[in-house]
């Protein structure tokens, strides 16, 4: 079943659009859900019409919530609407309250994205990592890695907008950022941490900036259980996001019913 | 408010159907209003019709809309059983995925012409499973109407003239002939028409069949005739009434 889903964000302040995608046969027990963010231009569409998403969903038994966060990189912007606190916290307690069917607990939901939305699980799952179990990150780097000339192209205007000018090393938009505060909560307030499923393409143009992110993974062992996967002969594309996510649905246990039963 | 534009597999109808719901974004367990539409229309005609988004909005009542397929919401004699998708996969469906409530008290029925004749069809076959059904303009008499339309279109439907009369669709056939039971008044009919409308003889018609089978039903013919503007007014009502049930 795909729903088209239009609803109201009190963060964002407008109508936004979902796709839920659910298995034709529902079962008794309540689906694992697996949320998946797009790419920078990308929309609520692009990963049903990219990958055999339906196909997996029925296969492998489970919830696929797909949001349209527009151009915001899943942040509450610098200068905009509240797109993170929307996509992170408002629409898991919108969809879980009208779903019944889908599970509301940590341990069932996952958020899985490329590219822009790559970078965007992972700043969604370190932020609420109260809600969200494991994080499956394709062709992602750390923001704060990019190179940003502040030399108002409106690239780096678009930077602006969503980031603001500063350091991101040292701001929520940093992914190590967000990962250090949420290494001080696991010390202090025994917090979980997700675990973290990490791939990139040899030929991505952005391999150096995973590398980075990689390596403070690495070094973070401690905390996060951390899996890097890279596929030498594939760049930033589709062909390596759909079998990224095949990897990441085997690593949190939604197998394929052919292995199962 | 949420909309939700649907589509799913029917094993019942043995194909993939189209479903819009409108849900509330409130705190869940809703009433539900099953709102059928009329003849040539689909699941989309309430949405583009009527104001029905506008009128549930602030309430605890989701709305789900189906496609008939201008099959009657019968089971066809050729054709496929779209009363068991409309009354049992259907709400079983709805009731296991989303948040809304599986008590009949809850659950609601209404449709205009062809979608009337569905919700009381409905109702009147499945005793104790709608606190309301609403016939707004609704081809109550199948006979005549059978007589009126197509031959070829009632035909697959129907079958002939005599399966028509011998079969349940009649829906004076459904009454009960030993009064209504306490399970049988259960259901608040309510039929609604407007003055103008061709249809008018058999609403009052089928009014006082009911009200002499000591069902609970109400009547009510107001200004107005056979299209959407009238349909409009009337699922403003109900929406109003399910509110306060």
């Amino acid at each position: 079943m795909v729903s088209t889903i239009n609803l109201f964000s009190v963060y964002v302040k407008q109508n936004m659009d979902v796709t839920v995608v659910l298995p034709d046969d529902l079962g008794d027990e309540k689906l694992k859900c697996v949320w998946l963010y797009h790419g920078g231009s990308g929309d609520h569409t692009e990963w049903l019409y990219h990958t055999n998403l339906v196909d997996y969903v029925n296969e492998r038994h489970f919830a696929a919530v797909i949001p349209n966060v527009h151009e915001s990189c899943f942040v509450d912007m610098h200068i905009g609407p509240k797109y993170g606190t929307y996509v992170g916290r408002e629409l898991p307690n919108l969809i879980h309250t009208m779903f019944r069917c889908i599970s509301d607990k940590r341990e069932d939901n996952y958020i899985a994205g490329f590219s822009n939305g790559g970078y965007g699980c992972l700043n969604v799952a370190l932020k609420y990592a109260d809600r969200y179990s494991a994080v499956g990150a394709f062709s992602a780097g750390d923001k704060a890695d990019a190179i940003f000339d502040n030399d108002g192209s409106p690239k780096s205007l678009h930077r602006i907008n969503l980031f603001g000018d500063g350091d991101l090393h040292q701001n929520k938009y940093g992914l190590t950022y967000l990962a250090d505060r949420l290494i001080e909560k696991i010390k202090t307030q025994g917090a979980e941490a997700p675990i973290v499923y990490h791939a990139c393409g040899g030929k991505d143009p952005w391999l150096w900036m995973n590398h980075i992110l990689r390596d403070y993974f690495l070094e973070h062992r401690e905390y996060f259980v951390y899996t890097y996967d890279e596929i030498e002969e594939l760049g930033h594309e589709w062909k390596f996001w759909d079998i990224e996510l095949i990897r990441f649905l085997d690593k949190v246990g939604l197998f394929s019913k052919e292995v199962t039963s | 408010m949420a909309h939700l534009s649907i589509n799913c597999r029917s094993k019942v109808l043995g194909m993939p159907v189209m479903l819009d719901v409108l849900m509330p974004q409130r705190k869940g367990n809703y009433k539900v209003l099953y709102l059928l539409h009329g003849a040539g229309g689909d699941h989309t005609t309430w949405l583009y019709k009527s104001r029905i988004a506008d009128y549930m909005e602030k309430t605890d009542i989701a709305v789900i809309m189906p496609s008939g397929n201008n099959r009657f919401y019968v089971n066809n004699e050729h054709g496929k059983k779209y009363f068991t998708y409309i009354t049992e996969e259907l709400p079983k469906m709805c009731e296991e995925i989303f948040n809304i409530s599986c008590d009949a008290k809850d659950r609601f029925i209404a449709g205009m012409s062809m979608g009337g004749y569905g919700a009381f069809y409905a109702a009147l076959k499945c005793p104790g499973m709608y606190a309301g059904a609403f016939s707004y303009s609704g081809a109550l008499d199948i006979g005549a109407m059978y007589e009126r339309l197509s031959k070829k279109d009632m035909f697959a439907v129907f079958g002939t003239r005599q399966q028509l009369d011998e079969g349940d669709y009649d829906l004076k056939k459904l009454v009960n002939k030993q009064g209504a039971n306490d399970v049988d008044k259960f259901t608040e009919f309510n039929i609604a028409c407007g003055e103008e409308d061709a249809l008018l003889p058999y609403n009052r018609e089928f009014y006082d069949y009911m009200k002499c089978a000591g069902y609970n039903v109400t009547y009510e013919e107001s200004p107005g005739g056979h299209d959407s503007e009238y349909w409009d007014k009337q699922v403003e009502k109900t929406v109003e009434r399910i509110k306060l049930w």
